[in-house]
């Protein structure tokens, strides 16, 4: 097992899960050292980040492509944050998009001669 | 030392188990086979301010020595003598990561009980993977001998002599004690899979730190 690997398997074990919400409530350290964070160490940090996310998922039960056979495995996992990521990112352009389309569609004023003109711009779907 | 025998030791590394402790503070504990117990702990910043100085006076020296090659030098000669791209090599390594994203997307739709799909597509991840896995050896093996890996490996080897301690046992006390007295100690002392272990533990360790 390399030792990604085991970095993820410690991560989603409920020991270290539990450590992270209990750290993350009430301030309490995880690890004996506080400073200096190994590779280790920090990749464990990502990991355990993840991993509370995607059981918190499980539990609200967001997607029935994440189960708890998902987490366990590496691969499927992997597969499963990189379509995660890629409907956040789709979510995030067509919120831009809105938000151009929207400013877009507002009134345009301006004063012409001392008369003022309203140009109407609705740029649609 | 053999190269086969270098890649074994590191294999077993790769394989060996990790255990929470792994993680419990900033050091990683290893034994020696002969009943010893070694440790490497994080550099401090001025262990790090001086492996900073020893690279580049180890660059500086391997330039003024003869058939010594940078690596651009040595990327430059090995696709003119040799037809072997080392960037084009890196660039297929980015094309191969970008192959795998229509297998993540094909096995993230995968149900459970659909075994025999999931191992399909699993497959052909690992297929990917080991496709990565042999050009970054390849990329590896072919740029050691540039200054700039050279220097690196020195680096690495000064920081693995000041932070690899030994356990000593002292009336029942744990102390631990550093393995080696000196840089000079430790290039003098035979090359061991102690020094291997140590180094490819020490790497471990400030992976990711360094980056």
């Amino acid at each position: 097992m390399s030792l990604d690997e085991e970095i993820r398997k410690l991560a989603r074990s409920n020991y270290w899960q539990s450590m992270y919400a209990i750290s993350k409530n009430r301030n309490i350290q995880m690890f004996s050292n506080v400073h200096d964070l190994s590779g280790p160490q920090i990749t464990m940090m990502q990991w355990l980040q993840i991993y509370d996310v995607l059981y918190l998922e499980l539990a609200q039960k967001e997607t029935v492509l994440l189960t708890q056979n998902v987490i366990n495995d590496n691969d499927r996992c992997n597969a499963y944050l990189h379509i995660r990521r890629m409907k956040q990112e789709e979510e995030m352009f067509k919120l831009k998009q809105d938000s151009k389309i929207s400013k877009a569609k507002s009134k345009h004023k301006f004063k012409k001669n001392g008369n003022v003109n309203v140009i109407d711009v609705d740029l649609g779907r | 030392m053999s190269t086969k025998h270098v890649k074994e030791i590191i294999k077993e590394l790769q394989d060996q188990n990790l255990r929470s402790d792994l993680v419990q503070d900033n050091k990683i504990h290893f034994p020696d086979g002969n009943g010893l117990i070694y440790r490497v702990r994080m550099p401090n910043q001025l262990e790090m301010l001086e492996a900073d100085r020893i690279r580049n006076a180890h660059q500086i020296k391997l330039i003024n020595q003869e058939n010594t090659m940078t690596l651009y030098q040595l990327k430059k000669t090995l696709k003119e003598k040799m037809n072997i791209d080392i960037d084009g090599m890196e660039k297929e390594l980015l094309k191969l990561e970008d192959n795998m994203q229509p297998v993540y997307e094909r096995l993230a739709k995968k149900q459970d009980d659909d075994l025999e799909g999931i191992k399909k597509e699993k497959d052909c991840l690992q297929e990917i993977k080991d496709e990565r896995a042999k050009i970054i050896e390849e990329i590896s093996t072919r740029t050691a001998p540039s200054i700039d890996v050279q220097s690196e490996n020195y680096c690495m080897s000064y920081l693995t002599s000041v932070c690899t301690e030994t356990n000593t046992k002292s009336e029942g006390e744990i102390v631990w004690e550093p393995t080696w007295k000196s840089f000079d100690e430790y290039l003098k002392a035979e090359d061991s899979n102690l020094k291997l272990y140590a180094m490819g533990w020490l790497t471990t360790l400030i992976m990711r730190v360094k980056q």
